[in-house]
C-alpha cells in the first residue's frame, strides 16, 4: 500500500509542479524533479533496468517519472532473487505451516 | 478429436529433495539468464519433468503423436500471491509452479512450433499471467499467451452430458474441441473446497466462457466437469508435484512439500493416482466416480514409479466445523432446503450435528464452498484480529418445510422461523438466489446476495459485512498492474462485442437442471460434440453485448 500511495504522491507532485510552471511560471519545481530523476537515471537507473532485463524506453521513461520509487523495489528484488546453493539445501524446517 | 492412445499410462516422477521454496509462485527476475539456469532447483526440476516424459513417451509414444502439432497448454493460473499478499511469511501455492511450466515448454518446444499457452482464471488473467512469469516463458519459447476470457466464444452442444448439453468455450478451445490442436493440462497439485482435488481434468473449468461457469455451479459441479470431456479430453496430463496446495483453495492455501511431477495420457487416470497420493481415496471421489461413469478412465492404465504418500489437509466447505467455529467464533450459520436430496425436517429442537451438515453439505458445489473460500480470504488478511469476533449470521437456502412452514438448521440443534431470523442480534447476510425466501432477515436489503456464482458480487457484500475487513488477494506492489489489466480486459471485451463478436454469453445461472437444447438428429445424438454456428449480432445485439461488459466486475470475473 505504501508503494501505491508513494506512486500516486510522485504523479500528484509531478501534476503540481507542471501546474505551477504553467500557471505561475515557475519552472524550478518540474526542473528540479526532472533533475533529480535524470541524475538518478543516469548514476543507477540505466543499471537497474539493464540488470533486471528492462527494455531502455522502459527504464528511462519509469526512471525519470518515479525516480528511485523505480529503481529501488527493483533492486531489493534483486537482492532478495539472488540465492546460493546453500539456500537450496532442504532443512527440517523448510515450511510446512498448518493453519488448522 | 484428439489423440486416441492403444496404450495409457501414469508416470510418477521424484524430484531430488531440495529446497524449492524460492520463487514457486513467480519467476525470479533473471528468468532466462546463466544464473538462473544454473540454480540447483530449476536444474532438479528441468530433470525430473524431462525424465517423467521420457518415461512416458516409452511407454505411449506421445512425442511422436504431439510431433509437429499444434498445442494449446493450460496451466492452473488462479491467484497469483507472493507472501507480502497476506498475513502468512509463505507465497501462496495457486497457481502451476512458473519453473515447473517453463521446463514443461522446453520439452514441448521441442517437439511442435505452434504452441499457445491459454488461461481463464476468472481473474485478471493477463495480469496474473505477467505476475507469475508466464509471458517470459511464452516470448522465451515464441509461443502466444492468450487469456481465454479475450477471446470470441464458440458455442457446443454435447448430447450425451447430463447437465453441459450447451456450452460455450473461446475460439482457442474450439480448435481443440474440432480436433485443429492438442491439449496439454498443466495442473497444481492442490485440493479444492468445491470439488475435493483440482487437477488434470477439472483444470478444465478454465475453459468456459466466464458466465458458463455459473451454470451448474451447485451440487451438480462434478457432473458439470465430467461433462466437459464429452467436447475434449487432455492429450497429455503434466501435474505440478513440486509444492503442493492443501486446505480451502481458491482461497489462500498451505504449501507442501510433494517433491514430484505425476503425468499421463488418461487425464482420469493421472488424477486418480495423484488424489491417492495426496492421502485421499480415489474412490469417495465423487468427481472420479462421474468420470468412471460415463467411461472417460482406462482401467488397464499402466502406473510407473512409487505411490508415496504425503497426506494433504482436505478443505472443509462449511460454516459448521470445528476449524471454522475456532477461526469464527462469532460467525453463524443457518441452513434449510426442501428437495428430496436433503434429510426431512421431523421436528424444531434436538436436531443431530448430522442432519444440519447433511443439509448444508447437499450443495457442496455451491454457496458453502463460496463462503468457506470468502472466509478463508478474510482469515488470511491483515485485518483478521480485528474481525475475528464480528458478530455475523449467515443464512442459507430456501428453508426446509415443516408443517407448512419454512425453517433454517443451526447447529445448536434449533430450527428457525422466520421470525425468529429476524430477531437475531449482529448482522444478518441471505446468501443465494433461492433463499430468497429468507430476504426479510437480512439486515440491509444489500446483503441479501443472489446469485452467489457471480462470486465478486458474494465476495464484495461479505467483505461489507465483515468490515473493516481488507481482503488481500495480489501483492500490492502489482495493484497497479490489476487496474491495468482488469481496464484492460474491459476494453478487449467492449470491442468484441462491438464488431459482433462477444467474448461472453448473458449471466443466467439461476437455476438447477440441464440446459435444453434443440432436438437433434438421430445421428447427431451419437456424437459427443457438435459446432453450433453463433447467431450473427445486429447493432441493438451488439449494444446489449457491450453494456454487459461490466468495468467492476474485470477485477474479479
Amino acid at each position: 500500500m505504501i508503494a501505491v500511495l508513494s506512486y500516486l504522491g510522485c504523479i500528484l507532485l509531478w501534476i503540481g509542479s507542471t501546474l505551477l510552471m504553467i500557471i505561475k511560471k515557475n519552472p524550478f519545481c518540474a526542473l528540479f524533479l526532472f533533475c533529480l530523476h535524470f541524475c538518478e537515471l543516469l548514476v543507477i537507473g540505466l543499471k537497474t533496468g539493464a540488470e533486471y532485463g528492462k527494455k531502455v524506453t522502459e527504464t528511462v521513461a519509469s526512471c525519470l517519472c518515479f525516480g528511485f520509487l523505480w529503481w529501488l523495489p527493483l533492486r531489493r528484488e534483486m537482492k532478495r532473487d539472488i540465492y546460493t546453493d546453500d539456500d537450496f539445501i532442504r532443512r527440517p524446517d523448510d515450511v510446512v505451516i498448518r493453519h488448522d | 478429436m484428439g489423440i486416441k492412445y492403444d496404450h495409457n499410462a501414469v508416470v510418477i516422477e521424484e524430484a531430488p529433495k531440495l529446497n524449492y521454496t524460492h520463487n514457486y509462485v513467480m519467476l525470479p527476475y533473471n528468468y532466462g539468464t546463466p544464473e538462473y539456469e544454473a540454480r540447483a532447483d530449476v536444474k532438479a526440476i528441468k530433470a525430473t519433468v524431462r525424465s517423467a516424459l521420457d518415461k512416458l513417451d516409452a511407454s505411449t509414444g506421445w512425442k511422436a503423436k504431439f510431433k509437429g502439432q499444434k498445442i494449446l497448454i493450460k496451466p492452473n493460473l488462479v491467484f497469483v500471491t507472493p507472501k507480502s499478499s497476506y498475513r502468512y511469511d509463505y507465497d501462496i501455492p495457486q497457481t502451476t509452479d512458473p519453473r515447473v511450466f517453463d521446463a514443461t515448454m522446453e520439452v514441448l518446444s521441442e517437439l511442435c512450433d505452434d504452441i499457445v499457452i491459454g488461461e481463464g482464471s476468472g481473474l485478471v488473467t493477463w495480469t496474473y499471467a505477467k505476475m507469475a512469469g508466464y509471458l517470459k516463458i511464452a516470448k522465451k519459447y515464441g509461443a502466444r499467451f492468450m487469456a481465454f476470457e479475450e477471446r470470441p466464444t464458440e458455442r457446443y452442444f454435447c448430447p450425451k452430458a447430463e447437465v453441459g448439453r450447451e456450452v460455450y468455450f473461446p475460439d482457442i478451445v474450439g480448435e481443440v474441441v474440432r480436433g485443429e490442436r492438442l491439449y496439454v493440462s498443466h495442473p497444481k497439485t492442490k485440493c479444492n473446497i468445491y470439488t475435493g482435488v483440482t487437477l488434470g481434468f477439472k483444470n478444465s473449468m478454465g475453459t468456459y466462457s466466464v458466465n458458463m461457469r455459473a451454470r451448474n455451479h451447485t451440487y451438480e459441479i462434478d457432473t458439470k466437469l465430467t461433462d466437459i470431456m464429452y467436447a475434449f479430453k487432455p492429450d497429455l496430463t503434466v501435474i505440478d508435484g513440486i509444492i503442493g496446495g492443501e486446505g480451502n483453495t481458491p482461497g489462500p492455501n498451505d504449501p507442501v512439500l510433494f517433491d514430484r511431477i505425476i503425468c499421463g495420457t488418461n487425464a482420469v487416470e493421472v488424477d486418480r493416482v495423484t488424489t491417492e497420493l495426496m492421502g485421499f481415496d480415489p474412490k469417495e471421489s465423487k468427481l472420479l466416480q462421474e468420470a468412471d461413469k460415463k467411461g472417460f478412465n482406462d482401467p488397464n492404465v499402466e502406473i510407473i514409479g512409487e505411490k508415496r504418500i504425503v497426506p494433504f489437509r482436505q478443505s472443509e466447505p462449511t460454516l459448521l466445523s470445528e476449524r471454522f467455529k475456532k477461526h469464527w467464533p462469532g460467525v453463524k450459520e443457518f441452513v434449510g432446503y426442501t428437495n428430496p436430496h436433503v434429510p426431512k425436517l421431523t421436528k424444531l429442537d434436538g436436531i443431530p450435528f448430522e442432519d444440519v451438515y447433511a443439509m448444508e453439505q447437499f450443495d457442496r458445489g455451491g454457496t458453502p464452498s463460496s463462503l468457506g473460500t470468502c472466509f478463508e480470504v478474510f482469515y488470511a488478511s491483515y485485518t483478521y484480529p480485528l474481525t475475528k469476533l464480528r458478530h455475523l449470521n449467515v443464512i442459507v437456502g430456501e428453508g426446509a418445510e415443516y408443517n407448512g412452514k419454512k425453517y433454517w438448521l443451526s447447529d445448536d440443534g434449533h430450527a428457525y422461523s422466520l421470525e425468529e431470523l429476524k430477531a437475531l442480534p449482529g448482522m444478518t447476510v441471505v446468501v443465494g438466489e433461492n433463499s430468497a425466501p429468507a430476504k426479510e432477515a437480512a439486515t440491509h436489503p444489500f446483503f441479501f446476495i443472489r446469485g452467489w456464482g457471480e462470486v465478486n458480487n458474494l465476495a464484495v457484500r461479505m467483505a461489507v459485512s465483515m468490515m473493516p475487513t481488507l481482503p488481500g488477494q495480489a501483492d500490492l506492489v502489482w495493484l497497479p498492474w490489476i487496474g491495468i489489466g482488469a481496464v484492460r480486459k474491459y476494453c478487449i471485451k467492449v470491442a468484441r462485442a462491438a464488431i459482433g463478436k462477444p467474448t461472453d454469453v448473458t449471466y443466467d445461472a439461476f437455476r438447477d437442471g440441464p440446459y435444453t437444447i434443440p432436438e437433434l438428429e438421430a445421428q447427431d445424438l451419437d456424437v459427443d460434440c457438435i459446432p453450433v454456428p453463433m447467431e450473427p449480432l445486429d447493432w441493438k445485439g451488439r449494444l446489449k453485448a457491450m453494456g454487459e461488459v461490466r468495468l467492476l466486475a474485470q477485477f474479479l470475473i
